[in-house]
């Protein structure tokens, strides 16, 4: 066989999978007097090599960046299905084009800090692409949107339609893609994020005071909640939405994110809120061993963990009190 | 349809004087087909389990020991079908001077191998995927291998009362 298959992929992920910091050591790390020590507990972990070659705590960026690309590099060799595993770093690769396009017609300079390097083009490929003539080395999904949005700006320059026509094509790729493999966990898990995504444009719309009409460019059409529960939705109170989605499966989120977001008028409890869910719904499907399910589970594992690293070692490095630190963390990890 | 023409020409070849006679061949086509249809299942059930195996002991070399008697245990089926395939054998006095059988036993007898050629076909590969689900549970808890292998063995059973059946059934036949 010249790839790897699913059994042998699932099989290196559960080893690993036991390799990922364990609550308790995300809160001895939290507890640590000071970043040198916190990043002397990460050292006792899968993460020795990275910090003996690093060193420094005020590198620890570095570090999640290296580890990261690892990670990806790891899950590359060990997917039979590159395409398939890759609609889960197009994400990365969509943040890239929005900042390339919005430095272009923004003007902004030197914002390449910005850019990830964990998307399944190269940074580097991905900008000689975009300056060449009919973007024909990227692939045809980015090139029509990126052609949809010059020809648009040719008109007027509205930043706001490069995420509206990025996240739509991005979209439209993945489900192009689940069709054609019948993949029924990643259609799922796209269907659940889409419905996610629409509910926090439902709400930044409301808050905007903006009409449907608005709302209605923003949603992406392959969630499980029709355009008429959106519609209805934006003529009714918060407590109404919260009691109609009561019997979805998004009811948990819909509750506490919905009160979080009136309570502080900002959408990151909702979005971690989403993340958990997402992350709760892949936990659940990952005993399959001749799937994918296990392979993205690892991967959002992974980028979970090195969220709640980055929120310690800021922390530390800050000086902020453990109680603090041990409160942001629980915004992320339930 | 070509399962019986099959028979057709083995008629035929019986008939043309090779020196066999139809029952024979029919008892040799049983030992073959049970020895190839129970040790093609075991070739898929051992690769899926093995794949599973090497999986495992890329990131912990340790856990080679558990890994590998998990691999091992879909390989039992293609034991089982050589066990039938050789009583056949032994049956046809095959190693010194061949016996002549009638076509009806060795119809018989042919018929007798199918449970454990067919079921120990199936078994093996399912018991293969249920070999690699367990070599997750290794991967995560080595100390519960004990229950990983109760989940394959399971599987097992049923190739075990296919072999009882094939084996009963070739020793009840009169020759």
């Amino acid at each position: 066989m010249s790839q790897p298959s699913y059994e042998y992929g699932v099989a290196r992920v559960r080893v690993l999978e036991t390799r990922l910091l364990s609550r308790d050591r995300i809160e001895r790390m939290a507890d640590a007097l000071s970043a040198e020590e916190a990043l002397k507990i990460l050292a006792e972990t899968s993460y020795a090599p990275l910090v003996a070659e690093v060193g420094s705590p005020y590198d620890y960026e570095e570090i999640l960046v290296r580890e990261m690309k690892r990670v990806r590099r790891f899950i590359e060799e060990i997917s039979p299905e590159p395409d398939m595993i890759g609609l889960f770093f197009l994400k990365y690769d969509f943040h890239n084009l929005k900042v390339i396009l919005k430095n272009k017609y923004l003007g902004n300079e030197n914002d390449d800090l910005a850019l990830s390097e964990m998307g399944t083009i190269p940074i580097d490929d991905l900008k000689a692409g975009l300056e060449a003539e009919d973007h024909k080395a990227l692939p045809e999904f980015i090139t029509d949107a990126v052609k949809e949005i010059e020809k648009m700006f040719s008109v007027r320059v509205d930043p706001q339609k490069i995420d509206i026509v990025l996240d739509r094509a991005m979209y439209d790729y993945i489900f192009q893609i689940c069709r054609k493999k019948r993949n029924s966990f990643a259609t799922q898990y796209f269907k659940k994020q889409a419905d996610l995504i629409n509910l926090r444009s439902l709400l930044r719309v409301k808050r905007l005071g903006e009409d449907f009409g608005f709302l209605k460019e923003l949603l992406l059409p392959y969630g499980e909640l029709d355009m008429s529960f959106y519609a209805d939705a934006m003529e009714q109170s918060y407590e109404n939405i919260i009691s109609t989605l009561e019997y979805t499966p998004y009811n948990k989120v819909a509750a506490e994110g919905i009160q979080a977001f009136l309570r502080s008028g900002d959408l990151t409890a909702f979005e971690r809120l989403m993340d958990d869910y997402l992350l709760e719904y892949v936990r659940e499907v990952k005993h399959n061993p001749f799937g994918i399910e296990a392979i993205v589970g690892y991967l959002l594992g992974k980028e979970n963990e090195i969220k709640l690293i980055r929120i310690i070692m800021v922390g530390k490095l800050n000086n902020m009190p453990a109680e603090k630190i041990r409160e942001r963390l629980r915004d992320v990890y339930v | 349809m070509e399962f019986v023409q099959l028979f057709v020409v083995l008629g035929d070849a019986a008939s043309s004087g090779l020196g066999l006679s139809l029952g024979q061949i029919y008892a040799i086509l049983g030992a073959a087909v049970a020895v190839t249809l129970a040790g093609l299942g075991s070739v898929f059930g051992v690769a899926i389990a093995g794949q599973s195996a090497s999986g495992v002991v890329t990131e912990d070399p340790d856990k080679f020991g558990q890994a590998l008697l998990l691999q091992a245990l879909p390989g039992t089926q293609g034991i089982y079908g050589l066990l039938i395939g050789f009583i056949i054998m032994n049956k046809l006095n095959i190693f010194g001077g061949m016996i002549d059988v009638s076509p009806e036993t060795g119809l018989l007898i042919f018929v007798s191998a199918l449970p454990i050629a067919i079921v120990g076909l199936i078994s093996a590969i399912f018991q293969g995927r249920v070999s690699a689900a367990a070599i997750g549970i290794i991967a995560k808890r080595p100390e519960e291998l004990g229950k990983a292998i109760t989940f394959p063995v399971v599987v097992e059973t049923y190739a075990v009362l296919a072999l009882l059946a094939s084996f009963l059934l070739v020793n009840g036949i009169p020759v």
